[in-house]
């Protein structure tokens, strides 16, 4: 009886992270350890089997670093801090774009709510597949479920995927049955996705190709993971001089708002090279490019004028929304196209998400 | 684990609440599991603490929203709230706790569908405003035909089609601010029990079409953790957790301090209040007046009185049908002297403290005994002072105190029983109104001097730009508990009103003294900006609450 309690206290004590990587730990475990608990307060434990404990130290401290780097990706004023920011700016623009692209009204769900910039219902994402490569700790992806799209975020990093999973567990809103969508990650690369045989109706990819080893290959592969008249949805940083001294010397070196090295100047891509990409690799049709940029007055990012003069997105205001290009798309920028009906499609149109 | 707590001390810089949330992680993990507290443990998205005037209107605003309508919501109060949609007063009867709504907190309560609740005859309009010095008689006027230049100001070009639209109770000479060249009334009168009649009306309105919004009312809040046992069971641990004493545990996403100048909800994120006390008690009161014996255009209808005198300003405040609220700012002992003091003889106080000089009134303060009782016949005293000032008046030209070739006040005949009630002054601000899962609003946030009348005012913007920042958040797929969603809220709120409550300190301090120069140049000032239209203008802008722009989008 008392190592059955002493089992059951384990699972309970490394509860909240331990299902997170075995998503469904059965409910009852839970709640039988109460009688033992007393024997197993972290004081005590060391006073038990040298064995038992040395298996659960690896454990142990594995679940300390995730929970640790948890805590980086999204500690409010932690490295991250950038990224938090920019995510309602970024979802404002994706919004905005599935509006224009027609993606919001082909969705039933979300049918005649529609307003004048974007829908006010609250789920407006609901029926679609979103796809986020590079989903980092799962900063977009989580606000993407929330808004009800079924959500699968990648991420080559294996620590990334786990902690990002930590994370979604503490939200009632993006598991169980209250959730308006879904959200599922998995450790894979583009390719091995591609490989099974799975689109989505939406790809992002936001601030990642400036990581990768082969643009090109990565375009490529992003653009058939896209559905038929799906959207690829892009954000990336320019390879200018304000680039380097605003995301370099300014962010990484100055201020320390990011790590020193997280960017790579020479691996920047312009606009214009981008929208050539997409073009030719991804075979989308690019419909939008529109800056963004931090304003240090209101502490916020703020969408720039697009090419075509449109200040969507940005009708919230903000000294960058008077802002147009190519000033404007001289730092980070995002990068919004349409795959054309069937023809070119190559691959099973059939999406599968969890 | 215990790495685990050293990484956790070793990371950066964090906010007091978010390091203590992290550090006791241990005992959450090794929490017993009790299975019996989960059945009363329930999940909310917003918990407000507090069912006053902010609280109310924030559980108001959010359900009225299309987006955040869909949200689980709290309100937990520890008075009865039931009674307030029983409120059915008499019409000749009014509460003593009224505020000067203004045009934006008007506009704000037609949003959020509770203005059309309220009676209109138990709204009165203000359309003028007179404040004069009571050591130097130098005087400001506000009234109705100024706000019209305003306008045409600058800063109403800027930020035009936002300007608040408060139509709909007065109909005589008022339209709307913004499309009309008549003058909007500066602001509106009216009880504070009225105010949360009509929210408690939308609410009970607001449940009955679906939104799920829990009222706990007579109810207190034991505890707030983020730690305890309850909250282990969930996933989300980090959430705080409000015990209630009806034996439930409403663990949320989103805790709402509007629970008052001694917020239990700011005591829990460890958030600093600073300020202090003014040596000062706020007296209130509903008066009876007479109408006639008002000098002011219309016999006064609708006009504002406030006078500063050394110990502090007195202000009357105009209802309907021949009523004023009285907030007469003195010292503790002449506050609680004024509460006991005879109903006649306090009504003829009140008179003097609109008419007489600092002088004579140090003499009448002198003149209450111990228990309240009066050592003098206040009413013949002060009428035959008054009737001196009067032959001196015909006589000199000039005499400060007396109401030659201005207008005059009506004179009060009676005093409400047991309206009169005495509270003390203070001035707070926090060191900031956010943290994470965690908000203040209304007077749990700042506390102000009421001289202007502006405290619930900023109450009601707090709650206003919360309600559109979490409508922000959820339209972005945030976690509205977040501290970088409610970021734009503090910064938002934080400046106007640590500016209004610097304002209003600074004048009080101004004017809490008969020190010559002072009075002198304060009177300079005070007479300069009545006759400079421009600054007289941007003045009243920001005392009608157009301080800042409004609702963006």
């Amino acid at each position: 009886m008392a190592s059955i309690g002493r089992i059951t206290s384990r699972i309970t004590r490394i509860s909240s992270p331990h299902h997170l990587f075995r998503r469904n730990i059965p409910q009852p475990a839970r709640f039988f350890c109460s009688t033992p608990r007393t024997l197993h307060t972290p004081s005590s434990s060391s006073s038990n089997s040298d064995k038992e404990d040395a298996i659960y130290t690896v454990n142990k401290e594995e679940i300390a670093k995730f929970a640790a780097m948890s805590d980086e990706w999204w500690a409010p004023q932690g490295p991250f801090k950038m990224l938090h920011l920019m995510n309602p700016p970024r979802i404002r623009y994706i919004r905005n774009r599935l509006q224009a692209s027609g993606a919001l009204s082909r969705n039933s769900a979300f049918g005649a709510e529609g307003e004048k910039e974007f829908p006010v219902g609250r789920f407006p994402l609901q029926g679609l597949s979103i796809l986020d490569v590079g989903c980092g700790g799962g900063l977009l992806a989580e606000a993407l479920a929330r808004l009800g799209a079924k959500v699968t975020g990648l991420d080559a990093s294996m620590e990334n995927i786990q902690m990002a999973r930590i994370h979604a567990k503490k939200d009632p809103l993006l598991n169980g049955v209250s959730a308006p969508g879904s959200l599922e990650y998995r450790h894979q690369t583009a390719e091995q996705l591609l490989e099974q045989g799975h689109q989505f109706d939406v790809v992002c990819s936001m601030e990642v190709i400036e990581h990768v080893e082969n643009p090109a290959g990565f375009l490529k592969v992003l653009g058939q993971l896209v559905k038929p008249e799906g959207d690829l949805i892009l954000s990336t940083i320019s390879r200018t001089p304000l680039s380097y001294f605003l995301t370099i010397f300014a962010a990484e070196h100055v201020m320390r708002m990011v790590p020193v090295g997280t960017h790579h100047w020479s691996k920047y891509i312009n606009p214009d090279e981008l929208h050539k990409g997409v073009e030719e690799l991804s075979k989308c049709e690019v419909l939008n490019i529109q800056g963004i940029g931090f304003n240090p007055l209101s502490g916020q990012w703020e969408l720039t004028r697009s090419r075509d003069g449109s200040r969507c997105g940005s009708a919230e205001g903000g000294l960058l929304g008077l802002m147009g290009p190519p000033l404007a798309e001289a730092s980070n920028y995002f990068l919004a196209a349409k795959k054309p009906a069937a023809a070119t499609a190559s691959v099973d149109t059939n999406s599968v998400s969890a | 684990m215990s790495s685990l707590l050293a990484r956790a001390a070793r990371t950066g810089i964090r906010s007091p609440l978010s390091s203590r949330l992290h550090q006791p992680m241990a005992a959450i993990r090794f929490q017993s599991t009790e299975a019996k507290a989960a059945a009363t443990t329930e999940e909310y998205d917003v918990v407000i603490v507090g069912g006053g005037i902010a609280g109310s209107a924030l559980a108001c605003a959010l359900a009225s929203n299309k987006a955040s309508s869909t949200l689980k919501i709290a309100l937990i109060e520890a008075f009865d709230l039931s009674n307030h949609i029983k409120w059915s007063p008499r019409p000749d009867q009014y509460s003593n706790r009224v505020s000067s709504l203004t045009p934006k907190s008007v506009a704000f309560l037609k949003k959020i569908g509770v203005w059309s609740e309220l009676d209109e005859s138990r709204v009165a309009a203000c359309e003028g405003m007179q404040v004069w010095d009571g050591v130097s008689g130098a005087r400001i006027t506000f009234d109705a035909a100024n706000v019209d230049g305003v306008q045409s100001s600058f800063l109403h070009q800027v930020f035009s089609g936002n300007v608040p639209n408060p139509s709909g109770v007065n109909n005589t000479t008022q339209e709307t601010l913004g499309n009309s060249k008549e003058a909007s009334p500066l602001a509106w009168m009216t009880e504070n029990l009225h105010v949360q009649y009509g929210l408690q009306k939308q609410l009970v309105g607001h449940q009955a079409r679906g939104v799920k919004l829990d009222v706990f009312e007579k109810t207190k809040v034991q505890g707030i953790t983020t730690e305890q046992g309850e909250a282990a069971q969930l996933p989300q641990g980090d959430w705080p957790s409000v015990r209630l004493d009806n034996g439930k545990t409403l663990v949320t996403r989103l805790l709402v301090g509007a629970d008052g100048v001694n917020s239990p909800v700011r005591s829990f994120a460890k958030i600093e209040s600073l300020g202090w006390d003014y040596s000062q008690f706020g007296l209130v009161a509903t008066l009876q007046i007479d109408p006639s014996t008002s000098t002011a255009p219309g016999q006064g209808k609708g006009i504002a009185w406030q006078r500063f005198l050394p110990t502090g300003p007195v202000a009357m405040l105009p209802l309907n049908n021949g009523y004023a609220s009285l907030v007469w700012s003195t010292t503790p002992q002449i506050a609680q002297d004024l509460k006991k003091l005879p109903a006649r003889d306090f009504c003829a106080l009140v008179n003097a403290a609109f008419s007489a000089s600092p002088a004579e009134l140090e003499y009448l303060y002198k003149s209450i005994g111990p228990d309240g009782q009066p050592l003098i016949d206040f009413q013949k005293e002060i009428e035959w002072r008054t009737s001196v000032h009067d032959q001196e008046a015909s006589q000199t030209m000039v005499r400060g105190n007396s109401f030659q070739g201005e207008a005059k006040p009506p004179r009060v005949v009676d005093v409400q029983e047991n309206t009169r009630a005495p509270f003390p002054l203070r001035m707070r601000n926090s060191s900031s109104y956010v943290e994470d899962r965690v908000v203040l609003v209304g007077d749990a946030a700042h506390t102000v001097h009421p001289l202007a009348g502006q405290g619930l005012n900023q109450g009601l913007a707090d709650v206003e730009c919360l309600a559109r920042v979490v409508e922000t958040s959820l339209l972005s797929g945030s976690d509205i508990g977040n501290i970088h969603s409610l970021t734009p809220y503090s910064s938002e709120r934080f400046l106007p009103n640590l500016a209004m409550l610097g304002t209003v300190d600074k004048l009080s301090k101004l004017y809490n003294t008969d020190f010559g120069p002072v009075v002198w140049a304060r009177s300079l000032g005070l007479t300069a900006v009545d006759k400079m239209g421009p600054i007289k203008n941007e003045i009243m802008r920001f005392a009608m609450g157009l301080e800042e722009s409004p609702n963006r989008p």
